[in-house]
């Protein structure tokens, strides 16, 4: 019979998989949160969280630099109250 | 402790573009001592850093992972787009840089992911082009239509961006690739294919190229 080690290297594994697991959670509230946003504003935020600068997002939505601003932070505002 | 009697607080605008490094030099650095001195200022641009972090973390992990190999194929791609563009007036706007197409393919990724719910409002206005896939032709390529876009816009043909696409959100957004018998596997599937942008940057139309 294998020896079985009962030790704190079994915890990491557990307390991996739940932090894991709580991130998932974190992520799906951000994702719900974004999903209720509008069109513009999502399309913004997503493409501000890949690191792109204002402009790149305007020309990438044939938007202005201004109403991509409008659009990050009002988008950003609704996320965080709604979190 | 210093406090904000005498002046006024940052706009939200403000404190946004600095954290985003938007602010010409001489409006950053006023935005940096204010935040030096106000407490007020400083716990609400915080938050607002927070808040971008975990949308950045909500978004990386969905972000479509695409292998070396697919890194150098799609590069190809598009340098050849971008030469036929060139060659081919009035193809003006091909997206002509990598990273570019690689942030489009993951925030279509992530749109596709939170559609159920948008495809759901898009439904509910009643509109009968969102009841059933169609499909239609741009430049000799056929497009299976995507509920994503508004379908009034005019088609933009040079932003048509190559990437995985997951099997399991087509059949989301109502494309059913093919029978699918095992959900986990169908899950972990994807395609390349060439999707199609919206003048509103929304996949307007697919076309499949292979499977994995």
């Amino acid at each position: 019979m294998p020896d079985v080690t009962v030790s704190g290297e079994l915890a990491s594994p557990a307390a991996s998989i739940e932090q894991e697991l709580l991130a998932e959670e974190r992520n799906r509230l951000v994702r719900d949160a974004i999903g209720g946003l509008s069109a513009a504003q999502r399309d913004c935020l997503v493409l501000r969280a890949q690191g792109f600068k204002y402009r790149e997002i305007a020309e990438v939505l044939n938007l202005s630099v201004s109403t991509v601003g409008e659009n990050i932070q009002r988008g950003l505002e609704k996320v965080k109250e709604l979190l | 402790m210093k406090g904000c009697e005498e002046v006024s607080h940052l706009p939200s605008a403000l404190l946004i573009k600095a954290i985003d490094e938007e602010l010409p030099g001489g409006e950053a650095q006023e935005v940096e001592s204010h935040l030096a001195t106000c407490d007020s200022c400083r716990r609400r641009y915080q938050a607002l850093r927070q808040v971008s972090g975990r949308i950045e973390s909500a978004v990386a992990a969905r972000q479509v992972e695409l292998s070396s190999e697919q890194r150098t194929r799609l590069e190809t791609e598009l340098d050849a787009r971008e030469l036929a563009a060139r060659a081919k007036p009035g193809a003006s706007h091909v997206v002509r840089r990598l990273s570019w197409a690689v942030a489009i393919a993951a925030a279509l990724a992530f749109l596709l992911l939170v559609a159920p719910q948008w495809r759901q409002s898009v439904k509910r206005t009643g509109s009968a082009a969102a009841a059933q896939p169609s499909a239609f032709e741009v430049d000799g390529e056929s497009f299976v239509a995507l509920p994503y876009s508004n379908p009034d816009l005019p088609l933009n043909t040079s932003h048509i961006v190559q990437m995985q696409v997951p099997v399991q959100s087509l059949a989301d957004a109502g494309i059913v690739f093919e029978p699918i018998s095992n959900e986990v596997a169908a899950q972990d599937r994807s395609v390349l294919a060439d999707v199609l942008l919206g003048m509103d940057g929304r996949p307007v139309g697919i076309h499949v190229l292979a499977s994995e």
